[in-house]
């Protein structure tokens, strides 16, 4: 049965990453539907034992003033995955190239004070990029679960790290300033009186453009054991912002 | 000569206290060496902890070893590490993205370019003002500067193609600084 997984900008990527996460493994070679997997006896208890210590995990985290979510269990791994959506495509990964690790102010203090806290060690730490079909619709006819895809095509997948709209909107402003400037200043106009003819007007239209449905979401998961692959963990989302 | 010349004792004192500041210096060195070392052996540890627990915990409820398996055998035992970054090292390798460079729009390119042939003008007429006169006009540094500071800016976004918030604004203040420039040199020549 097709998985229907919609996405609107009002939702809550809680459930999108649940239901992701939930999804059965395929490779690009095997495109049909696989076996889910069942764990054994150890691993069930061991996926009991996260789930207990999640609540606590999350409490951990508010006592140092950051907010977490708690998503389920699911076992580390080390390839970066495409899951299918309806209105977009997704891009899970891990957390391990320097664009990975470009964040706005407000997360990056967020994920500072949650590192300097020491009150959690999350040892392997996941990147989503909400990803156009478009970007997708030429790569693989995506099933019940998500593809393996290799970096190169991930990178090229997610796309480049968004300009910030602040510094586009500022060189929009500081662009028209210094025409005003440069025209009075070809007209021997008083050098005193040019930048009070400035106006300041917000390049609505430049700014639109970047705001994409790109949604970056980090994910920090905490193993049952070792932070290999394979190994159930607690999964949770520490932050998330859109471009 | 006795007020300017360290006596005996001053150069004593003087070497004393070099000689405490080394200890100082050394015992500060090693306290960071140290600081350093148990960080990093507490991390460890955590490691070890957790996988320890984890093991004696499984072995406790299930009375089954460290290995665990999935039914249809994917799975063996611990697998490759994941290479995936932890949140100390995120943290650390965190970049802001609003310091990341844009496109420079074409006004404002224009207002560099225009910045950097106004102030090269400048420093023309101030030469040959120089050779005419033989002598060197008050404010030619101040000229030069402005280039030198100019040149390093348009190296810096690649001839103004891109750049990040605060060069946006250092464009535009050049070019503001630019048509200020003959103004300067000419109040430093009157004054």
């Amino acid at each position: 049965m097709q998985r229907t997984i919609t996405k609107t900008k009002s939702e809550n990527p809680r459930q999108i990453l649940t239901m992701l996460l939930e999804q059965p493994v395929q490779t690009p070679a095997t495109i049909s539907p696989s076996t889910a997997l069942v764990p054994a006896a150890a691993t069930a208890q061991r996926i009991a034992r996260l789930e207990r210590q999640a609540p606590q995990i999350v409490k951990d985290a508010e006592s140092a003033g950051v907010e977490i979510d708690y998503l389920g269990t699911h076992l580390l791994f080390n390839e970066t995955r495409l899951y299918a959506g309806v209105h977009n495509d997704w891009v899970l990964g891990p957390a391990r190239e320097a664009n990975d690790a470009v964040v706005p102010k407000r997360e990056r203090q967020t994920l500072q004070r949650l590192a300097a806290s020491s009150v959690i060690d999350m040892p392997a730490l996941y990147v989503a990029h909400e990803v156009p079909k478009e970007r997708t619709k030429d790569l693989v006819v995506l099933g019940d679960g998500p593809v393996a895809v290799d970096r190169v095509t991930a990178t090229d997948l997610v796309g480049p790290v968004p300009e910030p709209k602040e510094s586009v909107a500022l060189g929009e402003t500081l662009g028209q300033r210094a025409q005003q400037a440069m025209h009075a200043a070809g007209q021997a106009a008083r050098l005193a009186g040019m930048t009070a003819l400035a106006v300041a007007v917000a390049p609505v239209a430049a700014v639109a453009g970047l705001a994409a449905t790109v949604d970056p979401i980090i994910l920090g998961a905490i193993p049952a054991g070792a932070s290999s692959v394979g190994e159930p963990a607690a999964w949770f989302v520490l932050v998330k912002w859109d471009w | 000569m006795l007020t300017v010349k360290d006596s005996p004792y001053d150069a004593l004192c003087r070497a004393e206290r070099r000689r405490d500041g080394l200890q100082a210096k050394d015992l500060d060195t090693t306290c960071d060496v140290e600081e350093d070392r148990i960080t990093r052996q507490g991390r460890a540890d955590k490691d070890i902890n957790r996988v320890r627990i984890s093991d004696e915990a499984d072995r406790a409820m299930a009375g089954v070893g460290n290995a665990y398996e999935w039914t249809d055998g994917e799975r063996g035992t611990y697998g490759e590490p994941v290479d995936a970054w932890d949140l100390g090292a995120f943290a650390e390798k965190m970049t802001p993205h609003e310091s990341r460079p844009v496109t420079v729009p074409n006004a404002l390119r224009r207002a560099g370019a225009a910045a950097v042939l106004t102030t090269v003008g400048v420093g023309l007429v101030l030469g040959v003002w120089s050779l005419l006169t033989g002598t060197a006009v008050a404010g030619t540094w101040l000229a030069l500067g402005a280039l030198g500071a100019l040149a390093a800016l348009a190296a810096f976004t690649r001839a103004f193609s891109r750049a990040p918030a605060w060069a946006l604004r250092a464009i535009y203040a050049s070019l503001i600084a630019s048509f200020l420039l003959p103004f300067a040199v000419l109040a430093l020549n009157i004054i």
